[in-house]
């Protein structure tokens, strides 16, 4: 009891006092220049640390696919003669896909565009969030708010912080994550958000609209966050009775989001927020027009 | 030079814990190798070392991920008071080997639960909507079972080392 009352007593009262100072300090902003410095000194070492465990981490991953990728190499090998021509050209296809070679088609398809390629060095370590780490920073022209595409060109997430050499991500798929979508076939707009565990919904998609498994959405660009048509999701199911006012849907994110190694930063794209007008302007407006119109 | 080469190694460990670490999924979630870590030394070794390493790992996460330092001091305080109510318990007598080994894995347990707790607050103050049924059942649990078995095998890397204090003889 007396260690209680002593020393661990002590102990947390200066934690405590040390809780309540980095709470100030992280709110002041004071905390950002060592919080720079570290990720500067310290963030080459986790990309590589993490570039390393990859290798060893998809190993693990796939050890229970083992009979199922057994079973198709031995029915392979049996028609490799008729197949060779195409397995090859798959396999290039997939190499092709997963190379950079991409990224360089998507620039090249875009050619108004910069987009910068960056590393994922860290993920959310809770899995209560979904945000991920990347080795480019405001010293690479990184800037909060621009977007982040998978290498095919969908939308992986926007820049939530920024550090000299390195910034964080916030997926579509975060909780706090909420984007303003058109439904491709239909034109209606939603809003895509994420949740706890890593799902996309779409909330406010009026019920008569016919949205089937397999349909895309797209960034609607509405609100200028983000750039019109950046693919986001894949319908995977859509429900609701004439009763409801709105359908329930659930999407599939495009991007690889479980897989990303290497992620695109679309860094001439900043976002400039569309505010509504306020009331003066609209006066403003109406007496403009009305000036306009007067002989 | 001891506390030294302690500082060093919580870094390395946080290094790995924030880079290759999260790659090694169980059930969904990352195995939080510091957490346990640091749950075993808090009990098997000099409670003053787990008073100076919890709160440096805190900031030291808190410095490399975008998790503030606050609050991940915050998060793996508990581990020091939860390790010290051990001696408390144990009213100054030292524990059995098995005893200790029940300790660390109750100790790893509950600072699991209060570590993803002060997370989810954390990130509920911050203005996101947590879903508390789904982060339960479908996080919480699942890192409480991954990381009791990694501290089933951490805790011998931790106890083998360390020499056990001789019983008084009287």
């Amino acid at each position: 009891m007396a260690m209680l009352n002593t020393r661990l007593g002590q102990w947390l009262f200066g934690v405590i006092l040390l809780i309540v100072l980095l709470a100030a300090l992280g709110a002041s902003g004071a905390v950002s220049p060592l919080e720079e410095a570290t990720s500067a000194v310290f963030g080459p070492v986790q990309r590589t640390l993490r570039q390393g465990a990859e290798p060893v981490a998809n190993l693990v991953r796939n050890v229970d696919d083992f009979d199922r990728v057994d079973d198709e190499n031995r029915a392979l090998r049996n028609r490799v003669e008729q197949l060779e021509t195409e397995i090859a050209r798959l396999a290039e296809e997939q190499i092709a896909l997963r190379n950079r070679e991409t990224l360089t088609a998507l620039r090249q398809a875009n050619p108004e565009q910069t987009f910068i390629t960056a590393d994922l060095v860290t993920r959310d370590l809770t899995g209560l969030r979904q945000i991920v780490g990347i080795n480019r920073g405001s010293d690479d022209g990184v800037e909060e708010g621009m977007p982040v595409l998978a290498s095919g060109g969908s939308l992986v997430g926007m820049v939530m912080v920024t550090r000299p050499n390195s910034s964080f991500v916030r997926l579509i798929t975060d909780p706090g994550s909420s984007i303003r979508v058109l439904h491709q076939r239909t034109r209606t707009e939603g809003v895509v958000k994420g949740d706890t565990l890593g799902n996309l919904s779409v909330e406010f998609v009026a019920q008569p609209t016919d949205v089937q498994p397999g349909h895309i959405f797209v960034s609607s660009g509405f609100g200028g966050l983000l750039p019109k048509g950046i693919p986001i999701g894949r319908v995977t199911s859509a429900e609701g009775t004439a009763q409801d006012i709105f359908k329930s849907i659930r999407l599939r994110p495009i991007a690889p989001l479980d897989q990303l190694e290497s992620v695109l930063v679309q860094v001439t794209f900043r976002p400039e927020p569309i505010t509504a007008p306020t009331e003066q302007e609209v006066l403003d407006g109406e007496l403009e027009s009305d000036e306009e119109a007067s002989p | 030079m001891r506390w030294v080469a302690l500082v060093l190694g919580l870094l390395g460990l946080v290094l790995l814990q924030t880079s290759s670490i999260p790659a090694f999924e169980l059930f969904g979630v990352a195995p939080n190798v510091l957490l346990v870590m640091l749950c075993c030394w808090a009990v098997v070794r000099d409670q003053e070392e787990a008073m100076l390493l919890v709160p440096l790992a805190g900031i030291f996460i808190g410095l490399l991920s975008f998790q503030g330092t606050a609050v991940s001091v915050a998060a793996f305080a508990p581990i020091v008071v939860l390790a010290t109510l051990r001696s408390v318990f144990s009213r100054g007598v030292q524990m059995g080997l098995r005893t200790e080994y029940v300790w660390v894995l109750g100790l790893v347990v509950t600072a699991t639960l209060l570590h993803f707790i002060t997370f989810a607050v954390a990130v509920e103050v911050e203005g996101s909507r947590i879903d508390w049924g789904a982060a339960v059942t479908d996080r919480m649990l699942p890192a409480v079972l991954v990381n009791v078995g990694i501290a089933l095998a951490l805790y011998w890397v931790v106890r083998l080392p360390t020499r056990r204090p001789q019983p008084r003889v009287i």
